[in-house]
């Protein structure tokens, strides 16, 4: 609650790096462990995915930062809980999968 | 019994966008949209001409029942979240006093429950009145303060503070809103606020939502009351994410949390839950028998939760 205000504006990557689009589950999934390790500075190797974001001291602040990131990524409009509601990188992406699948035309899935 | 016998709210008219306050205070751009899309902030009130007693007075003024029974106003208290709200030797606390005719009341401020001593000042004057004994006597009690210098103007990471004030008139009478419950506990390993440690300030967030929802539960038990009985929460107006988590911790449905003041007001210092009971008044969502909990958090860090009954 009364971390540096500077935190999100000292993130090394720009905005639009984050944007750009995925392909495929294995690219969302790839570019959630991307951006999860640029907002905790480790490299993405060291990301596992089943352990929580905050277990890795993601805070309120950089996961609502990665919502917006995703929201951009994705062109959609996500829940404000939704890194609380689906903790790890394997649940976060499963799920987005699953929001991104529903919004593809039947005969395109 | 403690009773709220009115309450009055007052928001200055300059309306400033999110985005002019954090350009003022050089934020990064991302995170003021941040504020905006996921907290829900937009705009808050500054009145720039007027200084606290001003404020203070604005609010007073709208107190119709106030006209006519000043000599019955045995306290008048001012909740505030800031030690220093005005350089000395003015005292705007005295200044108000004086000017709405009630020298003749032991007056004093709460602070040390930082955004949450407006339902501390609310508490202490019931009990305060309760002990003298006199039915018709009456305690008045200040919330809102001025967002006069950048720490008093954002709490990083969390909200932006506004100016907004509220008069609360308690008795023990017959008051048109019954005091049922109340719950408050202080984590004092929190105490240094604005200037904890990162870690300190990573295990309040963590501890925040539990510590909130301790003191809902807790008053409403103290209430007699079940959380299901309770019609509307009246919550400070520090953001919306606190309260969409909350809700969804609680299985309490977050439509019955009276959100509408966040985006126009941020957060007013100690005066959110009255400034909100003011709005749920206009907005006809309070009815006689309507169970209601008032709730607020301090830093420093105190959780506070009160039902009412109106």
């Amino acid at each position: 609650m009364t971390r540096e205000p500077t935190k999100t504006g000292n993130h090394p990557r720009k905005e639009t790096d984050m944007a750009s689009n995925a392909e495929g589950p294995a690219d969302l999934r790839a570019w959630l462990t991307g951006c999860v390790a640029q907002y905790l500075r480790r490299p993405e190797t060291e990301i596992d995915p089943t352990v929580r974001l905050a277990d890795y001291g993601l805070d309120s602040v950089y996961a609502l930062a990665l919502c917006g990131d995703i929201e951009t990524h994705l062109d959609m409009r996500l829940s404000e809980t939704l890194v609380w509601d689906y903790p790890t990188v394997d649940e976060l992406a499963a799920h987005l999968e699953e929001l991104v699948a529903a919004q593809q035309p039947a005969g395109a899935r | 019994m403690t009773t709220i016998e009115a309450v009055s709210a007052y928001l200055p008219p300059t309306v400033v966008p999110i985005e002019e306050i954090g350009e003022r205070l050089a934020m990064d751009p991302k995170q003021v949209r941040t504020f905006r899309r996921f907290y829900g902030l937009s705009e808050v009130r500054y009145e720039p001409e007027g200084d606290l007693a001003q404020l203070m007075l604005n609010a007073a003024g709208k107190l119709t029942s106030l006209i006519g029974r000043e000599s019955q106003v045995r306290y008048v208290l001012q909740a505030r979240t800031l030690q220093t709200v005005a350089p000395y030797p003015e005292n705007p606390l005295h200044e108000v006093r004086q000017a709405l005719g009630l020298e003749h009341a032991v007056t004093f401020a709460v602070t040390q429950h930082a955004c949450a001593s407006g339902l501390l000042a609310v508490h202490l004057a019931g009990e305060l009145l309760a002990a003298d004994g006199d039915p018709d006597a009456l305690a008045l009690v200040f919330a809102g303060e001025k967002a006069f210098t950048p720490t008093a103007q954002l709490i990083p990471n969390t909200t932006f503070m506004g100016e907004g004030s509220a008069a609360v008139l308690v008795g023990t009478g017959s008051g048109h809103d019954r005091l049922l419950g109340y719950a408050t506990r202080t984590y004092g390993q929190f105490n240094a606020g604005l200037r904890m440690t990162a870690e300190r300030a990573a295990e309040f967030e963590t501890i925040y939502q539990d510590g909130l929802a301790e003191v809902v539960l807790a008053a409403v038990q103290r209430a007699g009351v079940d959380l299901a009985d309770v019609h509307l929460i009246l919550p400070h107006n520090v953001n919306r994410l606190s309260w969409v988590r909350l809700c969804k911790q609680l299985g309490y449905p977050v439509d019955r949390v009276l959100l509408d003041n966040i985006a126009v007001t941020g957060h007013c210092f100690c005066a959110d839950s009255f400034i909100n009971y003011q709005t749920a008044l206009e907005l006809e969502r309070l009815a006689p028998g309507d169970r209601y909990l008032m709730v607020a958090v301090g830093l420093g860090a105190t959780f506070s939760a009160m039902v009412f009954e109106h």
